[in-house]
């Protein structure tokens, strides 16, 4: 017992050289049981993200119909996307609900803020913020479509309090479907922003708002200099959500709401791709939409990982 | 400087610079309680609509039903098949959460407490592939499904719900285990723990809610995916729940009181999850975000 303790030197040069053979080979089994623990995630990301990806890439130089096998077209797929107005309607569309990131940052961070203070029932509605995320597209496409018809709850009530003259026909009118789209949305998600911005300021040192109060700086002030910067990290995480969501998770609520109309008004990407490839049969141009998504996004994932390691920092 | 201090709290009276904080903190009330109505009112309108006639909705498609009706429930669950598809979704959902879990787990240990080749560039990794859109894959995810024969299969669903997860799943979990100091995976090496030992009996009690959390968050999404649902399993006996509503609302046949009765029934295994983990979630959902 004792002399596992107090060693003497002599005998412990003796064992070294005896013990780093079982010590490299632990190594290798220690490596390999890493390894082990990464190759299942490895093998279903690899099928099932990054070979369709490259899959992807290939069929868009294809015309296939989806059943046979695909025809190699070279480039015509995308020289035809670039007369397409459906497919130009599309992508200005998907620029467009990019103008809307700052409002779905502006809201759950006023939000946030309000809730901070504690105001009567917050709890409740830290929780009622909540519940649209747990609603399905099905339901919140078939809500609104209900609601937002010209003769619809939204109108009659905008009518009821007197406000009568800003009633639209929020779904018909092709002007207005891609902002009332981008609404549904931000009403829709914004209750995990409220959450990841309250627990941002909840780390918030009392002490710095204090000071700033003692500056003389006022309430709209402090959000600015003092709080803002604080949660400068928890903001970007957000932000970065929101963009990759402008992008990929519409899907779902175009199909229940709108269906893209009136006309192309609310068409984007991945609904012109699944329109392409689903009801028209064009595999082949429909992974060229993809692909031009694809490299849309990859361009703002660059940025995204720069900002995520900025934000490390 | 204290005594000034308390002299301003205790001064009584209506201060003008008062009205105005006292009025504008009940606007603020005001409007956050109208967008908490706005955010609860959906519930109230499907389980309402669920016990309504087909006239007595045409009648007025808000409010409480007047004369209420199981007709619909009975019809969603015996005629449009909401049980089954229900069951559909139940295995899928399961199965693809508990293998997302594992699969998870094991992977953001490696990432984050073991020593590994490439680490960097596998953590890189998968915040890209967290980032680049899914609903680009369509296509090709349908292609693969088909040549490794799993298309109308629940176990192709079941993966392909993996491989749409894996990356914000792992990325979730590095956030949890950075938050454990390496010296009590190394005392636990020291101790001759194996690292699927130490990861079993030390690391995983500790990242307990953040394991509740990813299970309940993965459940949300995934018991409301459509897109996929729609693609991969097409025929009615392998229907989805998601899908199956999604199509009979597309049906010009079924009208709203029947489409919210199933619905309804879509809803409450969610709201149940939602209500039990609801603090867990506010946690988790922060994790990644505030470091």
């Amino acid at each position: 017992m004792q002399s596992s303790t107090i060693v003497p030197a002599s005998a412990e040069q003796q064992t070294l050289p005896g013990r780093r053979k079982p010590a490299n080979s632990r190594r290798r089994t220690g490596l390999l049981i890493a390894i082990s623990f990464v190759v299942p995630a490895l093998a279903v990301l690899v099928l099932l993200r990054i070979w369709p990806a490259i899959q992807s890439i290939l069929l868009s130089f294809t015309s296939w119909d989806g059943i046979g096998e695909p025809i190699i077209v070279g480039l015509k797929n995308y020289d035809n996307l670039a007369t397409d107005p459906v497919f130009l309607q599309a992508l200005q569309n998907n620029l467009l609900l990019l103008l809307a990131v700052p409002v779905w940052v502006i809201v759950p961070f006023f939000v946030a803020v309000a809730l901070r203070s504690r105001p009567f029932g917050w709890r409740v509605f830290r929780l009622a913020f909540f519940v649209p995320n747990v609603l399905s597209p099905v339901i919140v496409g078939i809500f609104f479509s209900v609601m937002l018809q010209p003769q619809g709850a939204v109108n009659t009530l905008l009518r009821s309090i007197g406000l009568g003259f800003i009633t639209q026909n929020w779904l018909g009118d092709p002007a207005l479907a891609l902002v009332t789209l981008a609404s549904v949305v931000i009403w829709s998600s914004f209750g995990v922003g409220v959450l990841i911005f309250l627990a941002a300021l909840g780390s918030v040192d009392d002490d710095l708002i204090a000071a700033a109060r003692l500056d003389g700086a006022g309430w709209w002030r402090i959000q600015r200099s003092v709080i803002l910067w604080e949660i400068l990290p928890a903001i970007e995480f957000w932000a970065v959500l929101v963009l990759i969501s402008t992008f990929s998770q519409l899907f779902p609520l175009v199909y229940t709401l709108t269906r893209g109309g009136p006309g192309y008004a609310t068409y984007i990407l991945d609904y012109n791709i699944y329109q392409e490839a689903f009801k028209f049969g064009n595999f082949g141009y429909a992974s060229a939409i993809g692909v031009v998504l694809f490299a849309l996004t990859l361009v703002l994932a660059v940025l995204q990982i720069w900002l995520f390691r900025r934000a490390d920092k | 400087m204290s005594a000034t201090a308390a002299a301003r709290v205790r001064r009584p009276g209506w201060t003008p610079r008062r009205v105005v904080g006292r009025l504008g903190r009940i606007v603020v009330w005001l409007i956050l309680a109208s967008i908490a109505l706005s955010t609860i009112y959906p519930l109230l309108f499907v389980f309402s609509n669920a016990f309504k006639t087909d006239s007595d909705y045409q009648a007025n498609e808000i409010g409480l039903p007047p004369n209420p009706t199981l007709a619909n429930v009975q019809n969603a669950w015996n005629v449009a098949e909401i049980g089954t598809f229900a069951g559909h979704s139940f295995i899928v959902v399961a199965a693809s959460v508990v293998l997302i879990t594992a699969m998870s787990v094991l992977a953001a240990y490696a990432l984050t407490h073991l020593k590994i080749p490439f680490r960097n560039i596998g953590l890189v990794g998968v915040l890209a592939l967290m980032m680049l859109p899914t609903s680009v894959l369509m296509i090709p995810m349908l292609r693969t499904v088909q040549q490794i024969g799993l298309l109308n299969n629940f176990l192709g669903l079941i993966l392909v719900y993996c491989a749409l997860q894996l990356p914000f799943s792992i990325y979730l979990m590095t956030a949890y285990y950075r938050r454990i100091p390496t010296e009590v995976i190394e005392a636990a090496a020291v101790d001759g723990a194996s690292p699927l030992r130490a990861l079993w009996s030390v690391v995983l009690p500790l990242v307990r809610p953040g394991l509740l959390t990813l299970a309940t968050l993965n459940f949300l999404w995934l018991w409301n995916e459509l897109l996929y649902g729609l693609l991969l399993l097409q025929g009615p006996d392998k229907r989805t729940l998601m899908a199956g509503l999604a199509l009979l609302n597309g049906e010009h046949t079924a009208g709203i009181p029947l489409i919210s009765a199933g619905l309804s029934i879509a809803l409450i295994p969610p709201l149940l999850v939602f209500m039990f983990f609801q603090r867990n979630l506010a946690e988790g959902i922060t994790a990644g975000a505030v470091k």
